[in-house]
Order: C-alpha cells, then sequence, then structure tokens
C-alpha cells in the first residue's frame, strides 16, 4: 500500500520535472534566438553609431581646417600690422597679442598669455596702459591715450587705445587694445623743429649777413677813398708840417672803420681772413698790455681781471685782430656783468677731445683744441637769454647791455671763421663762463714784414684801371702814378674790351663788382679772348666769392682787397707784373 | 441571410463610430508595435520610431527604464537608448500594454464589470497565452500577446458607443440566464467577439490576430487555416476566468469538455497546463504587488 504510494508520489515527481524540463528547455531554446536577433540589433545599432561618429569625426576634422585656416589668416594679420594688438579678460590678463606687441615690451608671447601687465612688469607703472578699470567699469573706450613704458629700448611713448567688447547683457568681457609706438615720430618731430629753428637762426644770420655786406662793401669804398686820399695828403704834405698829426690821426681812425668794416664782414662768413698761425697766450699777453685794456680798466674800477695762461699752448691758425677782437669782447661783457665788483679769469689750456661737441648751432669732432675760457663771478645770465645770446642786438635790445649789440654776435662769427666752438653755462646770481675751443695746429709763427716803398715802384708800365666809381679811379690812378707807373682809367668793363681791342696794357685792374654790366670777371673772360696772355688783378671792398676765385683759375693773379694802401697795391702790382 | 446582412452593417457602423474616439487613438502605435512583431527584419529604429511619436508613451517608456526594476547607472534619456536598455522584445511588449491600456482606463464598475477589471483580464490572458506559446509550443509568443490584450476590445466598443444596450446584455447576463456572449447576440445581433474581430480588422492587423479574436468564444467555428492562436486564447481566456482574475463575466458555466478538446487540438497535456497556469498566478501577483495592475 506504501510502495504504491510512493511510487504515485515519484511518477508525479517524475512527471512534474519532465515537465518542467520541458518548459525550461523550450523556453530556453526561444531565449536563445531571441538573444541572436538581440546581439544582430546591437550590432546594427554599434555600426550606426560607429557611421555616425565618423561622419561627425569628419565633419569636426573638416571644420578644425578651417578654423586652423581662419586662425591662420587671422594671425598673420595681427602679426603683419606694426600696431602693437592685445585683447585681454575682464581679470586683465592677457589673453592674446599679436608679434609686434611681444618684441616691443620684449617678452615672449607666451610668457604673456595668462598674465596681466602688473604681474609681468611688476613695480614697472605703464599707469593707463596696465589698468583697464576704467574701461571695464563705464564700458567706454578710450582712444588715442598717450602713455609710457619701459622696455628693453628704453621708455617708450606709445598711443593707445581700449575697446571694451560687450556681452549679450551689455557686460564687458573682454577688452580689445591698440598701440602704436610713437616714440620715434615724436622724435622726429622735435627735430623737425629743431631743425626748422636752426633753419630760421641760419636764414636770420644770412639776412643780416647780406645787410652786413652791403654796407661793408659800400663803406670799403668810401675807406678806401677816405684812407686813399689821405695817404696822398701824407705823402705831400713835409714831414715837419704840423698837420701831419691830424692826417695820422685821420688815418689811424680810418684804420679802425675798417676793422669795424672787416668785422662786419665776418658775420657775412664770406670773408676770406687772413690767417696766420699765432698763438693765443701772446694774443692775451698783447691785449692786456694794450691801451683798450688800459680803457676798460679805467670804466670799471671794482673789476679784478688775472690771466692764467698755460704755458707751451700750442698755435692755432688765426687773424690776430679778430681773436683780439673776441678777447676784448668777452672780457667787456664779463666787466658789465660785474656792477660793484668782482673777479675776471682769462685762461688758456689744451684738450684732446673724443667724442664730438655741439652747441648754439656750431659742432666739432673729436681732436686736439686749445681752450680759451673767460669766468667771471658776475650777475649771471638767465636761461632763456643764455639760448639767444648771439643773436645780432639781443644784448642789447632784451638783455639792456651797452654796445652795439654786435659784441657777441661777432664773436661767435669770428668762432666760427676760425672753425672753432664756443659754449656758455651761467648760473644767475653765482657768475658766467665763456669757454671757447681752437683746433691747435703745428705750425710755426711766423713774422711779416712790411716793405717800404722804393721797393715796389714800377718803371712806366702801362696799367689799365676799370672800376666804376669815379673816386676809386682816381686814387688808384694817382697811386699808381706816383710809383712809376703809367695810368689808364675806364669806367665800366666794356669799355675796357672796347679799349683793348686798339690798345694794349701790361696789366689790367679790375674791380669785381660794377653795376649792371660786366663784372669783373665777365671783362675778364671777353679780354682773355682776344688777350689771351693779358695780366691782371681783380680788385674788390667785398669778397673773395667764386666769381673771384674763378678769374683767378682763368688767369688772374693777385686779388687786391678794398681799402687800398700803398703798400698792398705797390706789392701787388709789381708781384703780377713780374710773374 | 438577412439578419446577417444587418447585422454586418451595424457592425461596420460601430466600428465607424470608433473612428473618432479614443479607441482608435490606439490604433497607429498598436497596429504599428503588431507590424514590428511580425516582421523579423525590424529594428530598433523603428520601435523607436512608433514610440516616439506618442509623446505619453515616451515618458512612460523612459520613466519605466529609469525605474528601479531596470536599474540603469546613468539616466535614460532618450528612446534608442531606451530601447537598448530594456532590451527589444520586452519593449515591444511594454509599449503595446501601456498603449493598449490607456482605453481601458474606466473605474466604472457597472454590474461587476469595470474596464479596470476587463484590463486586468486581458493582461493575463496575454502572459498565460505568451507562455503556453513558448513552453510548449516553441514559439516567442509576442504576436499572441498582442491578441492577448485585444481580444476583448470589442466590449469597449460596446460599452462606449451602444452603452444603454451594452448594460442591458450585461443585466441579461448577471440574472444568470445565458453566457454573456449569448446575451449580446441577443441585444445586438452580435457579441463582443465579432466587434473585436471587425475593429481590429478595420485596422488591418494580421489575418491570424483577427479571426483568433473574431473566434475566440467559438473555436470550432474558426477556419481550419488558423487554430493555433484562437485555441491557445481560448484556453487562456477560460483559465484566467477560473482562476477569478480580473473580469470573469463571461460565463456561469464551463463546458469541460470543450476545453478538453482544445488542450488535445494543441497537443497540451492538462498536467502541463496546469503548471503553466501555476506560473501565471505567480505572475499575476507579483505584477500586483508592484502595482503595475
Amino acid at each position: 500500500m506504501d510502495e504504491l504510494a510512493n511510487s504515485d508520489k515519484l511518477s508525479s515527481k517524475v512527471l512534474y520535472l519532465e515537465t518542467k524540463i520541458k518548459h525550461l528547455t523550450n523556453e530556453l531554446r526561444l531565449t536563445r534566438e531571441e538573444y541572436k536577433t538581440r546581439v544582430k540589433n546591437y550590432y546594427d545599432l554599434y555600426s550606426n553609431m560607429e557611421k555616425k561618429v565618423a561622419e561627425r569625426t569628419r565633419e569636426v576634422k573638416e571644420l578644425h581646417k578651417i578654423l586652423g585656416e581662419k586662425t591662420g589668416q587671422l594671425q598673420i594679420m595681427l602679426d603683419s600690422s606694426p600696431v602693437m594688438i592685445f585683447y585681454k579678460d575682464v581679470k586683465q590678463k592677457y589673453v592674446r597679442v599679436n608679434k609686434i606687441f611681444s618684441k616691443i615690451i620684449g617678452v615672449q608671447i607666451r610668457e604673456i598669455i595668462g598674465k596681466s601687465y602688473t604681474e609681468l612688469f611688476p613695480g614697472n607703472p605703464g599707469h593707463l596702459f596696465e589698468d583697464d578699470s576704467e574701461v571695464i567699469q563705464t564700458g567706454q573706450a578710450i582712444l588715442n591715450r598717450t602713455c609710457y613704458i619701459e622696455t628693453p629700448e628704453g621708455q617708450r611713448q606709445i598711443l593707445v587705445d581700449k575697446i571694451p567688447y560687450k556681452g549679450i547683457d551689455g557686460k564687458v568681457i573682454s577688452i580689445i587694445g591698440f598701440a602704436v609706438d610713437v616714440t620715434d615720430l615724436r622724435k622726429a618731430e622735435n627735430e623737425k623743429n629743431e631743425l626748422q629753428q636752426k633753419i630760421i637762426r641760419a636764414e636770420k644770420m644770412e639776412a643780416i649777413g647780406l645787410l652786413a655786406g652791403g654796407v661793408a662793401h659800400d663803406g670799403n669804398n668810401i675807406l678806401t677813398a677816405l684812407s686813399g686820399y689821405l695817404q696822398l695828403i701824407q705823402i705831400n704834405i713835409p714831414e715837419d708840417d704840423p698837420n701831419r698829426g691830424y692826417i695820422e690821426g685821420s688815418l689811424k681812425a680810418s684804420k679802425q672803420m675798417e676793422h669795424l668794416i672787416n668785422d662786419l664782414l665776418t658775420l657775412t662768413r664770406n670773408v676770406v681772413s687772413n690767417k696766420k698761425i699765432v698763438n693765443l697766450n701772446e694774443i692775451i699777453s698783447d691785449y692786456i698790455s694794450s691801451p683798450v685794456w688800459k680803457n676798460v680798466k679805467n670804466r670799471y674800477p671794482g673789476v679784478i681781471i688775472e690771466t692764467k695762461l698755460v704755458p707751451d699752448l700750442p698755435n692755432i691758425r688765426g687773424v690776430p685782430d679778430s681773436l683780439t677782437k673776441v678777447i676784448m669782447n668777452l672780457v667787456i661783457n664779463a666787466a658789465e656783468a660785474l656792477p660793484e665788483s668782482g673777479n675776471i679769469i682769462i685762461s688758456t689750456r689744451n684738450i684732446s677731445i673724443e667724442k664730438p661737441l655741439d652747441a648754439y648751432d656750431l659742432s666739432i669732432k673729436k681732436g686736439d683744441f686749445v681752450v680759451l675760457t673767460v669766468t667771471d663771478n658776475g650777475t649771471g645770465i638767465a636761461p632763456d637769454d643764455l639760448n639767444r645770446i648771439f643773436e645780432p642786438f639781443y644784448t642789447k635790445k632784451a638783455m639792456g647791455k651797452s654796445g652795439t649789440g654786435l659784441g657777441m654776435t661777432i664773436v661767435y662769427g669770428i668762432v666760427k671763421d676760425h672753425n672753432g666752438f664756443v659754449d656758455v653755462r651761467s648760473i644767475e646770481g653765482e657768475g658766467t663762463t665763456f669757454e671757447l675751443y681752437f683746433p691747435s695746429t703745428e705750425g710755426k709763427i711766423s713774422e711779416e714784414k712790411e716793405l717800404p716803398v722804393k721797393d715796389y715802384s714800377g718803371s712806366g708800365e702801362r696799367i689799365l684801371v676799370v672800376d666804376d666809381v669815379k673816386e676809386q679811379r682816381e686814387i688808384l690812378s694817382e697811386i699808381l702814378t706816383r710809383l712809376g707807373y703809367s695810368v689808364i682809367t675806364l669806367s665800366s668793363g666794356e669799355k675796357a674790351v672796347e679799349y683793348l681791342k686798339t690798345h694794349s696794357a701790361d696789366l689790367l685792374i679790375l674791380d669785381m663788382i660794377m653795376g649792371a654790366g660786366y663784372d669783373g670777371l665777365d671783362t675778364y673772360k671777353k679780354i682773355l679772348e682776344s688777350h689771351p696772355e693779358q695780366r691782371a688783378i681783380i680788385a674788390s671792398g667785398y669778397s673773395k666769392t667764386g666769381r673771384v676765385r674763378e678769374a683767378q683759375r682763368l688767369g688772374s693773379g693777385q686779388y687786391l682787397k678794398k681799402p687800398y694802401t700803398f703798400e698792398k697795391i705797390g706789392l701787388a702790382v709789381k708781384t703780377e707784373l713780374e710773374r | 441571410m438577412g439578419l446577417n446582412e444587418g447585422r454586418d452593417e451595424t457592425l461596420i457602423k460601430l466600428v465607424e463610430m470608433t473612428d473618432d474616439s479614443e479607441i482608435s487613438s490606439i490604433k497607429k502605435i498598436v497596429s504599428g508595435i503588431i507590424a514590428i512583431i511580425n516582421n523579423p527584419r525590424s529594428t530598433v529604429q523603428d520601435l523607436k520610431e512608433i514610440i516616439e511619436i506618442d509623446p505619453p508613451l515616451s515618458a512612460k517608456v523612459l520613466k519605466t527604464a529609469n525605474s528601479a526594476y531596470y536599474a540603469s547607472q546613468r539616466k535614460i534619456g532618450d528612446i534608442e537608448q531606451a530601447v537598448i536598455w530594456i532590451g527589444f522584445d520586452e519593449l515591444k511588449e511594454i509599449a503595446l500594454s501601456q498603449k493598449v491600456c490607456e482605453i481601458f482606463a474606466k473605474e466604472e464598475l457597472v454590474d461587476g464589470y469595470s474596464r479596470i477589471l476587463l484590463w486586468k483580464h486581458s493582461v493575463a490572458v496575454a502572459i498565460l497565452a505568451k507562455m503556453i506559446y513558448r513552453r510548449e509550443l516553441r514559439k516567442r509568443g509576442d504576436d499572441i500577446y498582442a491578441a492577448g490584450l485585444l481580444h476583448d476590445i470589442g466590449m469597449i466598443a460596446e460599452d462606449q458607443f451602444l452603452h444603454d444596450d451594452f448594460k442591458n446584455s450585461l443585466n441579461k447576463f448577471t440574472e444568470g440566464k445565458m453566457s454573456l456572449a449569448d446575451a449580446e447576440f441577443d441585444v445586438f445581433g452580435y457579441n463582443h467577439a465579432d466587434v473585436g474581430r471587425a475593429l481590429t480588422d478595420h485596422w488591418n492587423l494580421p489575418r491570424e490576430m483577427v479571426t483568433a479574436i473574431g473566434y475566440h468564444h467559438d473555436t470550432f467555428g474558426v477556419p481550419w487555416k488558423f487554430p493555433v492562436m484562437a485555441l491557445t486564447l481560448y484556453i487562456s481566456d477560460y483559465l484566467c476566468q477560473m482562476s477569478g482574475i480580473g473580469y470573469c463575466g463571461f460565463s456561469h458555466k464551463i463546458d469541460e469538455t470543450i476545453f478538453q478538446r482544445c488542450l488535445n487540438a494543441l497537443g497540451l497535456e492538462q498536467y502541463a497546463f496546469k503548471m503553466i497556469a501555476e506560473d501565471l498566478k505567480k505572475e499575476i501577483s507579483r505584477m500586483e504587488s508592484r502595482g503595475l495592475l
């Protein structure tokens, strides 16, 4: 009975298990198939996704390429710009800068990005350049502001624009900036202004020179007449004539006038000064022992003058009278600055300079120089006056000094004519120092002797004198006749040319400037056509111009400068006839 | 016969009425999913596209994908991801149930009948039928699952459009005189199986499904070509009623012999069937505890 029950139980159990297994197996099989489908689905999905990714990647690459190109173009544009361009965020740190920016501030681009100006240059304020807060707060652009930055090249002046870039909400999100280095531009402008000033000064001087030249030329002619006639009187009157003294006095005065005119002429710088080898120490000593000097001392009794002359001072090439004039003018100038009493020191020294010096439109290159210094402890010169002290009449008009107002101008002109250099230093209330540099020379001092009259008398040679001024002709004629020559005078170059067609002359004396017609050179040229060997002397009260030189080149010999003296004329004629 | 023609006409009229109603709102999705079920070459894309066009459905799908049950590590954000995560096959079912459930969503209880109860019954039938397919007949069972969900859809139509007559037939049934199907026949001239057939036919659902639904109370009237689905539906329907799952108001007595004939026709062992039925009950209670039913 139990066994049956058990076996029933067992078979029902078996049935259960069998059915269960069948069910599970079926499910499993189905699941496996479904699984395959699912895998395929996933695979399809995956492939799809891969395709999408590939396409997206392609798109991205394409965009990258375009972006790269555009960036490249932008970078080229930015870097080609001569203007500094920069881009900063609201924290004032640089996001991007162009090449020239990096070059000018002297920092590599990669060091700049991400830092603010203050971080790059702590303690080196660029002020506006470094600080953007005004732009950020107001949202307004700042244009054309000047500021200064320190760079490896030194301080540079730049013009800056800063422009805010705003987001959609109107808030500033970054700043775009441009800066131009205008240092060189400003420098060039300044130089231009200086040059313009120089030109104006030079033109002024030239105008004055022309004026002075004109006055001098006529003055010389007049002097020639004066001096000539006086010399003739001197010759004609007996030795013991009581009027001799007056004549001598007059001649002396005339000589002084000549000097004055000479000085005027030095202003034109067309003058060919008769330079000799001289020594400044001698000239100074001569001056100190001269009567002129005594006059000065009398006029300014409270003034003590010392000299400190260095021994073995090298020589210089110069005109003694001009140099004396320089010293004289400087001393008088110094004396005037010492109202009651004071000291003036005249000193000389020897110096070698390495670097060129430049002041008052004069400049000297390196070399050996003799320096003449005149120093006083007087009232000094105001800085504004100091700039203009050599201007003609400035000392008289603006500074209220006495004299002609040309004293300093003459000093300047003489220094320039001697290829020198002058500098002035002054402190108001303490004193003034003038320093004059003259190029030293190896040459030796020569002595000039005057020849007695006899040595240059002639023997009847025919001399043709051509001058448009009657007095000039008369005087020359007289002098030459006295000297033993036979003289013909004509009043114009054209007449001379005509005359020589039918006559001959052993020597021509041609005035250079003769009014509207032929001048001396024209005349000489014309005459040379028919008389190629014609001897001639050019005479002029003016200057040894290019035309004179041209005439000399063509064959004329001596150059005779008015006013005439016996010696000058005699020597010139003799020399020319014996050539 | 005149009666048949008349019957067909009113049927057609009824079906046409549904076209403008909410019943028809599920048509597109349901037929789309069923088409996917029956197409071996259908892809995740196809399912995704069907779901996407229905916002409430999409929302529900995503919610499900992100639910604790599926325990995704990452938030599932789109349908494609949901399909992959939940699984193509599972999601077909989920979407289908989701959609069909929409028309069963009325609580009102009339004579022991309510749509909710009907829904529960339909789901149980669908699950059971699918189990039978898979475990005994070694078929995948997606299609019969769909058929199970839809098999009593005719009642919805009757309830909605011929409400009074429907109540009438319910009355007749509860009075105990005849089965519901007969009561319906009495009142309408047709029963809910006919309506279901007409409707699903109108929706162009597969022939087999249409037929199975149409004959789920009259299995031996089914044309010989499609017996399996119909038979399975019948016995599933029968068992669910017997088990008291969901709405059970179809008949007062069960014809055991017909039941057995059906089992035999399918080649099903009683014992095996009983086991499957047990599993169904387990599954139903599991779903109830999770709040899905």
